[in-house]
């Protein structure tokens, strides 16, 4: 099977909330560098889904990621996993941009790569939390998508994706190519082997720029967003503890529930 | 000077943070102090099926053929995570020791096993008079016919209580200088006559008092050149203090960032206690001893890499990092406050680790002797 998987380098999510700062004139994030860039977990995920389909079926990986400055040691990673081939959408004019001329750029360079079966993406970045960006490959490509994937098998020229939903998840089968978002329950994803990280070396991202996918520059970065960002901001967390106090356990925890009740809560 | 890891190396040591982060939380390392055998089995074998056991070891014998930068990069992350287990005692002590100075069939034999997790290795080397000096080494080995028989007891022996193997250095010959007359031999610790007994430690290392009690041990167990141990030996202890340092490097700069964070948190007087100058220049300071910590370590890691003389710049290393990871911790435990004094956080390990570190194969004091003698002092 031949897969693509669209993967973000992000400001690591997990670093303290402290570590980030927002400039309220731009709405954009301040650069830190104190917090890491690593890829977003979903898209993670997402690799670690066409990992599966590549052990159970084998087939070829190709992992594409938009930016700038993007850190060989971050976005190389799924290469160390065992993709096999990197391709970076490097340049300024695609910065800035929202979903939809993210998901512009994305889908001209998955045309330029050919043929495919699948197309990963996570269910959402970890920075943005839009959640749009596949979907929109999807519309753009024409292409069947299935969302927030939590197991995905490749079966007989079509793909069976556990897709959760609010109280459980259903089973949907897909024609390929098709494009699948990968959400978290897809479980644990593997760590690289010394091996394979050293064996990553030999894989040099292929570099692509906008005159390389034949894109039309008014629609790709921020020349090609569709919305508008009016405010970016860290909500103000303020937390009131009240102790409920009883004569012992047992009576702390039945004035617990009273109060519980009286707040709606339960 | 380009001074950073490559990008293999950073992928190396961001995944390996990842891993210990998920694999050994703080809750596994404290129950680990506490556990005799002090070496989780799930862990160690997931370490050797990433390849880490065997990273420094070459393909032949079941190794990753990596560098000591790559070695050193992983090793920051194992002293973040404040690792338990034996990777320094099997993987390092008596691994490298082999690596560098076993026949081709111990190498064969032993390597690919540590290699693939299913062989704990150590080196018994200090004696009651913890000194890392020849003159100290008395355990005797004697020869008898085609064998030789060990007398005497070791000290501070890592990981002894569940090693397949031990290292025995020992004194098979007076000669006229204290290097003279010393021997490695490959003794299983299942022979007779070995009686290991359990030390509790400041910092739930695993360290053994190792009795040798008319221990037989086939000529063939020798490692390297009878009576010629000692010149090796402290050849490979060169590289395994690199090593070393590295692990305290990352312990002292996870403590750093701990106690960093939390100033800029607490909030006491009406402000982060991280807007007090004086918290300030505690944590300035303890960032330019890191810092050192690092270069220093990284100097020393690459000249080895290229074969250059280090001597000088191993024992700068180890005497400052060993120092300077006490100064961190302590100023961890400053900064935190009362939440810092308690069991319940995570500074003390770095504090116990950090002492643990500066004791282990020379203390500040040891290196600093060896850096006046580079001086020709």
């Amino acid at each position: 099977m031949n897969m693509i998987v669209c993967i973000k380098q992000v400001l690591d999510p997990e670093a303290p909330l402290s570590s980030f700062k927002i400039d309220p004139a731009t709405n954009t994030m301040v650069p830190v560098t104190a917090v890491p860039f690593v890829i977003s977990p979903f898209d993670e995920q997402a690799v670690e889904a066409a990992l599966r389909i590549k052990d159970a079926k084998g087939g070829k990986i190709t992992i594409i990621s938009l930016g700038v400055n993007l850190l060989r040691d971050v976005v190389k990673k799924p290469l160390s996993l065992g993709a096999d081939e990197l391709i970076l959408l490097e340049d300024p004019a695609f910065i800035g941009g929202d979903s939809w001329s993210t998901a512009y750029a994305l889908a001209a360079a998955i045309k330029k790569v050919g043929q495919f079966d699948l197309i990963f993406c996570g269910r959402q970045a970890a920075d943005s939390d839009s959640g749009q960006v596949g979907a929109c490959i999807a519309e753009i490509l024409g292409l069947p998508q299935v969302t927030v994937a939590k197991k995905v098998e490749a079966v007989d020229g079509k793909v069976k994706v556990d897709k959760v939903t609010t109280d459980g998840y259903e089973v949907v089968e897909v024609p390929t190519p098709a494009l699948i978002t990968v959400s978290n329950e897809l479980g644990e994803v593997r760590f690289a082997t010394f091996k394979g990280t050293m064996a990553s070396k030999k894989k040099e991202p292929i570099i692509w720029k906008p005159a390389d996918i034949g894109v039309d520059p008014a629609k790709i970065g921020a020349a090609g967003r569709r919305t508008k960002t009016r405010k970016l901001f860290q909500p103000v967390r303020d937390s009131k503890c009240e102790i409920i106090k009883g004569e012992n356990d047992e009576d702390a925890a039945a004035n617990l529930a009273k109060k519980l009740v009286e707040v709606k809560l339960i | 000077m380009d001074f950073d890891y490559n990008d293999e190396q950073k992928m190396l040591k961001q995944g390996a943070r990842e891993f210990f982060e998920k694999e050994c939380p703080k809750s596994l390392v404290k129950q680990m102090m506490e556990d005799e055998k002090g070496n989780p089995p799930e862990l160690w074998k997931k370490m050797a099926q990433l390849g880490w056991l065997g990273l420094i070891y070459p393909e032949k014998y079941g190794g990753g053929d990596g560098n000591i930068i790559d070695l050193i990069a992983l090793e920051e992350e194992m002293g973040r995570a404040c690792l338990p287990g034996p990777f320094f005692s099997t993987v390092l002590l008596g691994g490298l020791f082999i690596l560098h100075n076993g026949s081709e069939e111990q190498k064969k034999e032993i390597l690919p096993k540590i290699a693939s997790g299913q062989l704990i290795l150590t080196l018994a080397l200090t004696e009651p008079s913890d000194s890392y000096e020849a003159s100290a080494i008395s355990v005797g080995a004697k020869a008898e016919k085609d064998d030789y028989i060990i007398d005497g007891t070791k000290l501070f022996v890592p990981d002894a209580q569940i090693a397949d193997y031990i290292i025995c250095i020992a004194r098979t010959k007076k000669g006229t200088k204290p290097e003279d007359g010393i021997t490695a031999f490959l003794v299983d610790r299942k022979s007779p006559g070995i009686t290991v007994t359990l030390l509790k430690t400041l910092a739930g290392d695993k360290l053994c008092e190792v009795i040798f009690n008319k221990v037989k041990v086939s000529k063939k167990n020798i490692i390297g050149k009878p009576d010629q141990a000692w010149g090796p030996l402290q050849e490979t202890l060169q590289q395994v203090k690199i090593a070393q340092c590295a692990e305290m490097v990352g312990g002292a700069q996870r403590a750093l960032e701990l106690a960093a964070d939390h100033a800029k948190k607490r909030i006491q007087f009406d402000r982060p206690i991280g807007s007090f100058p004086v918290i300030h220049h505690l944590i300035a300071n303890a960032m330019m001893d890191v810092d050192a910590c690092k270069f220093l370590t990284y100097e020393a890691a690459w000249k080895y890499s290229e074969g250059l003389p280090c001597a000088k710049e191993i024992a700068m290393a180890k005497a400052w990092t060993g120092e300077a990871y006490q100064r961190t911790a302590a100023m961890g435990h400053q900064v935190l406050g009362g939440i810092g004094y308690t069991m319940d956080g995570d500074m003390h390990l770095y504090f116990r680790r950090a002492k643990s570190g500066e004791l282990t194969l020379g203390d500040g004091k040891f290196h600093r002797e060896v850096l006046a003698k580079e001086l020709g002092m």
